[in-house]
């Protein structure tokens, strides 16, 4: 087992360098110039051009300044600076972050509550009516563009019936509620078809026939024997799916008009600040790899058989 | 060994020698299936008594599992369907029992171990957990007390280092150890009957011979009935008393061992043995059935043996052979010509 977990984590490293090495020369590729972009329609003069360039070591190869931007956030954590808004990245970030992740954890919870509860329920009753039922609607909110679904909950819910705000966090928790059924609609309809397939094909397996042949009650063999290896692969898919929403929901915070990550980073991206591009962009692969890290450890305690490979 | 007995749960109503514990009578277990009905057992009867061990022996797809699991009442419904003249256990017809009264039989008074032990024990939990769980659910015992039980009874199977490998999970044991732990499983509530569902086919020939002779140790201590269900002639012959030669659902023979393996009488029993290698006699050739197994959902009309049999006659096609004994043999045929072949 710590073999295991020493392995996951020094594999963490080099995957975190090559990301960071894609990142941020994909960000120098971008066009646009950060030192002229402080100065807006004015001409910097030529001095001031020269500190800043000094400062933020925009007068260095590209090599050398991905040194200085790795070297600040192994030791300081430091994300860079928006030269922009005259701001820390990671302050911005800080700003930013809780309302992405009260939004993933929401989201998460109905994919969890919902998603699996439909998919052991159309496992369990399969080809009846509450099988057909969820592979009809599950079918119809995968070929939803998560846009679409967000205007028309946003139109419908929000505007013409009033029942959630339409935008914006003034309405506290209750805010977060639409949005967040919007953010996980996707991956809930994923997970009920997922479950259902993992489980249908769990109840099939030689040790159900054993569970039954000890003369367990029908829900302990679902519910201990069946469940707890069918949902294996469904935890894993959550897992994923939790790291990824924690990087920021581009889509439904943009719809939702929601100050999280994913809106920050589409306004940056709209003004050209590769400092917060680049800097969210690498905040997001950090969380990812560390929750994903994290749910490799759960994996191992659910599945005994991989602790041992 | 006697005080090892201790071990198993200790119940004052054990049977008698000799007294009858299993009763079925016409058993037919067919399921609905895309490809059509598949009649899986087809009117066979049988019965076991206590420190008896009967043998159902007959090729995949011959029925024996599904008798075994109606017996059990785990055959899947749907798109399986029972019925039966009666299943009784000790002259009580488990088939008007309640689901929980019937549930209190299943693996308490019936119990049963399967072909693959490593399929068949559930990869995520410890075997002292899946040995214990019987004590915690029928008994109510503790956590603590069930991991207790489980060590004794993994001891009680000759596992070794109980203590150390109760936390252990199946894919951390060998074949043979793995199939004492579902051994273990089965007679932790120390049941009066014991289906043996193939438990030695996936296991190596020397692995083979010590389940063997662990399950017929076991069942002389506490005078189990113990049903063997096998496709191999060579498994049974020295442990069974009784056997009963199974094809296409329907039961061909049945009769003492001891004459089944002396003189078979029907021809598909013959068959069998020619085509199973002996160790004297060695220039004589093997000869294999010809033709296939039938399909269960397009079983041949009358015997459903005359197909691949070298005696049938326009008889055999019409007409389904039944269970009857004949003159010069001590056990049943099923066969309209068993007396001019005996000759």
């Amino acid at each position: 087992m710590f073999r295991y977990i020493l392995r996951r984590i020094l594999l963490i490293i080099p995957t975190f360098i090559g990301a960071s090495i894609i990142i941020f020369f994909a960000g120098f590729l971008l066009p646009g110039d950060p030192v002229s972009a402080f100065g807006g329609e004015r001409e910097l003069p030529e001095n001031l051009r020269r500190t800043l360039e000094e400062r933020y070591h925009f007068d260095e190869p590209v090599w050398k300044q991905y040194g200085f931007y790795m070297q600040g956030l192994v030791t300081d954590f430091d994300l860079g600076e928006s030269v922009l808004r005259r701001r820390s990245v990671n302050s911005i970030f800080a700003d930013a972050f809780p309302n992405t992740a009260r939004l993933a954890i929401l989201a998460v919870a109905i994919e969890i509550l919902i998603g699996i509860v439909a998919g052991i329920l159309a496992a369990l009753r399969k080809d009846k009516f509450i099988d057909q039922l969820v592979l009809v609607t599950t079918t119809l909110v995968v070929s939803i563009p998560v846009f679409v679904l967000g205007f028309t909950a946003q139109t419908m819910l929000g505007v013409q019936l009033d029942w959630f705000p339409v935008a914006g966090l003034n309405e506290g928790a209750y805010s977060y509620i639409l949005p967040a059924f919007v953010l996980a609609a996707l991956s809930l309809a994923y997970i009920a078809r997922l479950t259902r397939t993992s489980l249908v094909e769990t109840l099939r397996a030689d040790y159900i026939k054993t569970a039954q042949a000890k003369g367990l009650r029908s829900t302990r063999v679902v519910g201990r024997h069946g469940l707890r290896n069918a949902l294996i692969p469904v935890v894993t898919f959550i897992g994923i799916d939790f790291a990824f929403l924690m990087g920021g929901a581009i889509v439904t915070e943009t719809v939702f008009s929601i100050p999280g990550v994913g809106f920050q980073l589409v306004r940056a991206i709209g003004q050209r600040d590769n400092a917060i591009v680049v800097g969210f962009t690498l905040a997001a692969v950090i969380i990812f790899l560390v929750i994903s890290l994290l749910i490799d450890l759960l994996y191992a305690a659910l599945d005994p058989r991989i602790r041992y490979e | 060994m006697a005080d090892k007995v201790t071990v198993l749960d200790i119940r004052t109503e054990r049977p008698e020698v000799g007294e009858t514990l299993l009763e079925v009578e016409n058993l037919s277990v067919v399921f609905d299936t895309d490809a059509g009905v598949v009649k899986a057992v087809s009117d066979a009867s049988l019965t076991l008594a206590a420190g008896e061990t009967l043998a159902i022996i007959g090729e995949s797809g011959s029925g024996k599992s599904v008798t075994a699991q109606a017996i059990m009442g785990i055959v899947p419904t749907p798109p399986g369907k029972v019925t039966a003249t009666s299943i009784s256990y000790r002259g009580q017809n488990l088939e008007h029992l309640s689901e929980s009264d019937r549930r209190r039989v299943r693996g308490q008074e019936i119990s049963m171990i399967f072909q693959d032990p490593l399929t068949s024990l559930n990869p995520v939990y410890s075997v002292g957990f899946q040995i214990g769980e019987m004590f915690r659910v029928h008994r109510g015992l503790s956590r603590k007390e069930a991991k207790e039980r489980a060590i004794e009874l993994m001891e009680f199977v000759r596992i070794p280092e109980a203590r150390r490998r109760v936390g252990d999970f199946p894919h951390q044991f060998s074949g043979g150890m793995r199939q004492r732990v579902m051994i273990a499983m089965a007679l932790a509530l120390n049941p009066t009957i014991l289906i043996a569902d193939e438990p030695t086919t996936a296991l190596d020939v020397t692995v083979q011979a010590q389940i063997m002779e662990l399950l017929a140790d076991l069942q002389k201590q506490n005078n189990m009935g113990l049903i063997l269900i096998t496709h191999d002639l060579g498994v049974v012959a020295s442990v069974s008393d009784r056997i009963q030669l199974m094809y296409a659902g329907r039961i061909m023979e049945k009769g003492k061992a001891d004459d089944f393996y002396a003189s078979p009488a029907h021809p598909y029993a013959h068959g069998l043995m020619n085509s199973v290698p002996r160790l004297i006699g060695v220039d004589e050739r093997l000869v294999p059935i010809t033709g296939a197994p039938p399909s269960l959902v397009n079983v041949p009309s009358g015997c459903p043996f005359h197909p691949r049999c070298p005696h049938a006659v326009d008889r055999c096609r019409d007409e389904v052979a039944h269970l009857r004994r004949i003159e010069g043999f001590p056990g049943e045929v099923a066969c309209h010509r068993a007396e001019e072949i005996r000759d």
